[in-house]
């Protein structure tokens, strides 16, 4: 009888320690979350509430906003051509440029991968645009390269090819910033790097030895064996591609032109909110834009079931 | 179950992006900012200042600064400068974030805006008190900056719409330099003739047809303004004529190619004429300075007209402008030192001599007086010029209405379709008019 309850107190002083130990544990980490839980709340959380309540009113950003209700969004689906136009842009963008982007990361992974020299080196040279790409400087020289009289231009000159002004030419505006961003190939293909490397080389000399051809090896073995890396790549692109910004910017003078041809949807959500005043319209774009890129990342996800191989089968 | 944790995941994710994105576009005003905000109490006064413009002006306004700086020892002035491009953005982002620069450089399309929705200071209680003095200045320069009867806006200079010509090409195909009774058939004729003349790659004039403020002029001169009562009065038949017009010179080579318009930017720099591939441009009487200074082609002399009259018209279409403004930020903590430095850039001899007539025409009659014979020969001719308009101009019209930014983005783009052949002039007119009257409708 005493014994039990000798026991149970020390049970209990011993949970009470725990549970203390592990409260003190908390507080610090509570402490060292503090920065990024401060940033959460008043520099994510916040803005973005901010941003839904906004997006329900009539916002000229010098007045005070005024409460209309669904207008802003069902504007946007009836009467804005522009929004539509800019929805045209953005989806051409994302479908074009993500594919190709990621296949040239792929190809430029898999030739780094066959065990070449000064593997590093080529690793850092390819990496560089993607650091740099974002930055307006390299918008702005790639704007110039690619104009009418730019270095392309002077090169097919040379070889008497007289050709159009890649930035000007409402033909071809969107694709010169589809190829910046195919430029910026450097991450997926590290991380594709990263996927090849961790493919057994055994599978690869199996298959060769029962006489499978490299273009079998490569569809059969290695990209069901990379589908997860894909699949990884491919949502992050997704999402990165739908909210591009910069380079229309820079490409258009921020115009979105000419003829509204780089009018990406970042950059009519811009113009919508700083130049022409409308910030309410800005941030129902903004919400938009956060369900679609929930929507097609949802539908990446609910397809991965069919084409993403886990070789634990899943259950990781 | 695990998927839906990571889809759950990747979507807060993807709303983390999304939020960086968008603070990211608006970082930079604010990481520029916010240093001046102690200066107040130790008795060492910051203020900034912005404006837009060329290299030249950057040069010329940093020079007055710390003139300024240099007389008034408490007082320190940091620039924030960029081109014309973006700069109402970056503005009115400022004013949201209750951070904006103290002395801002202003402009008549958005003046109205900002002063009635309260982001600029009123000066009327300095100009009482003589702190910022008026008594110089042309009286409708000072009715051009006054919001409801209040003082928001110091003209900085006058400047009227012109045709910039390199007269050294019309002298080389001996053609005559433009006269001030030219029409518009007379310039599409001097345009065709000279890229005729030229041959490939050199055009007559660059291609303005976009450009809402000299289509403007255009509209003008069927008497009547472009816009009446916050919607547009242009009908369907003047655009078809200004767009036809242009297109032909498009055909002949008088006007630039679609392709080369659109490369083509409001800085001066990238203009045709200054590339030396074209032999006109339309801009402001102010501009002639810069476009002389960055003009490839040195030894080439440039001089300005006034835009081509209508055939018929029914009034001229030219108008003295107030180029740019000065105004106070109506949160600013040191409203006095404010109205201060704008005076001092205005009525300071000094500060003037050094300005110029870079920015226009000074507002200051006395100052203007003193200055003219000193001036060299290229803003000699900018002096010529305004006196040539002020005697024969129409009065200049109301600020434009709210909306007009929206507007002027889809006529630019509306000459663009044309220009590019997208589609059918009379269907880019229609939806541009629609488009347009929709806008203004819902900023009122």
């Amino acid at each position: 009888m005493s014994t039990t309850q000798v026991s149970q107190a020390r049970t209990e002083r011993v949970t009470a320690q725990r549970v203390k130990r592990r409260y003190a544990h908390n507080g610090a980490a509570l402490l060292f979350l503090a920065p990024w839980l401060v940033g959460l709340l008043f520099l994510t959380l916040g803005p973005m509430l901010v941003s839904l309540y906004i997006s329900f009113t009539d916002y000229s950003i010098l007045a005070a906003p005024s409460w209309v209700g669904l207008d802003n969004y069902t504007t946007m689906f009836t009467s804005d051509k522009l929004f539509i136009q800019s929805l045209k842009v953005t989806f051409t963008y994302v479908a074009v440029s993500v594919p190709i982007k990621l296949i040239f990361a792929l190809l430029v992974a898999m030739l780094l991968n066959k065990g070449i020299r000064g593997l590093g080196i080529y690793r850092t040279v390819y990496y560089i645009p993607t650091l740099l790409g974002g930055s307006v400087a390299i918008a702005m020289l790639w704007r110039k390269m690619l104009g009418g009289d730019g270095l392309l231009n002077g090169v097919l000159a040379m070889i008497g090819i007289k050709a159009p002004d890649w930035v000007a030419n409402p033909k071809y505006a969107l694709y010169s910033i589809v190829l910046l961003s195919v430029w910026q190939f450097g991450s997926s293909m590290i991380i594709f790097l990263a996927g090849l490397k961790q493919i057994p080389p055994e599978y690869d000399e199996a298959s060769a030895v029962d006489g499978a051809g490299p273009l079998r090896r490569f569809f059969y073995i290695t990209l069901p064996i990379l589908s997860p890396v894909i699949f990884f790549n491919l949502v992050m692109q997704l999402i990165t591609s739908f909210q591009s910004f910069t380079q229309a910017f820079v490409i258009s003078n921020g115009s979105g032109g000419p003829v509204n041809s780089t009018l990406m949807y970042s950059l009519y959500l811009y113009k919508k909110g700083f130049s022409f005043f409308q910030m309410g319209y800005a941030s129902a774009m903004a919400w938009v834009l956060v369900i679609l890129i929930g929507v097609f990342t949802l539908l990446v996800f609910r397809s991965s079931k069919l084409w993403v191989h886990y070789e634990d089968g899943g259950k990781s | 179950m695990l998927n839906t944790k990571k889809w759950v995941t990747l979507f807060c994710l993807s709303l983390l992006m999304f939020a960086t994105a968008c603070s990211g576009g608006s970082s930079g005003p604010s990481a520029s900012s916010n240093e001046g905000e102690e200066g107040g109490t130790s008795g060492n006064i910051e203020l900034r200042m912005t404006w837009w413009g060329s290299q030249t002006r950057h040069d010329l306004t940093t020079k007055v600064i710390k003139l300024f700086e240099e007389k008034h020892p408490g007082i320190t002035i940091k620039p924030e400068y960029s081109g014309w491009d973006g700069y109402f953005d970056k503005l009115t982002t400022q004013v949201a974030g209750s951070n904006a620069p103290d002395i801002i450089q202003m402009d008549y399309a958005f003046l109205t805006d900002f002063a009635r929705r309260g982001a600029l200071l009123d000066l009327t209680p300095y100009a009482e008190s003589k702190e910022l003095r008026t008594e110089d200045h042309d009286k409708s320069m000072l009715k051009a900056g006054s919001i409801d009867d209040k003082l928001y806006a110091i003209t900085l200079g006058v400047n009227a719409p012109g045709v910039i010509y390199d007269a050294t090409v019309f002298q080389e195909l001996g053609i005559e330099e433009p006269q001030e009774s030219w029409t518009w058939k007379d310039f599409s004729d001097v345009a065709a003739k000279i890229a005729a003349e030229k041959g490939d790659g050199f055009y007559g004039s660059a291609d303005v047809s976009g450009t809402t403020n000299m289509f403007e002029v255009f509209i003008r001169q069927t008497g009547k303004g472009l816009f009446d009562g916050g919607t547009l009065t242009a009908t369907s038949g003047e655009l078809q004529q200004w767009f036809d017009m242009w297109g032909a010179l498009r055909e002949n080579g008088g006007a630039t190619s679609a392709e080369v318009t659109a490369s083509t930017t409001n800085a001066l720099e990238t203009r045709p004429i200054s590339l030396g591939t074209a032999a006109m441009d339309f801009a402001w009487s102010n501009q002639l300075l810069t476009f002389q200074q960055v003009n490839k082609n040195q030894d080439h002399k440039l001089g300005i007209q006034v835009l081509p009259h209508g055939v018929g018209e029914k009034q001229i279409g030219e108008y003295l402008k107030a180029g740019q403004f000065l105004s106070g930020y109506a949160k600013t903590k040191h409203p006095k030192e404010v109205a201060m430095f704008i005076d001092f850039m205005v009525n300071d001899p000094e500060a003037t001599a050094i300005l110029g007539s870079e920015r226009g025409v000074p507002v200051n009659a006395s100052i203007r007086e003193k200055m003219q014979p000193t001036l060299p020969e290229a803003e000699q001719v900018i002096f010529q010029f305004i006196d040539v308009v002020s005697k024969n101009s129409s009065e200049i019209d109301p600020p434009y209405p709210q909306g007009f930014s929206e507007v002027d983005t889809s006529f630019k783009s509306a000459s663009e379709q044309i220009a590019f052949g997208q589609d059918n002039t009379p269907d880019v007119i229609a939806q541009f008019i629609e488009g347009a009257k929709a806008t203004l409708a819902s900023s009122q």
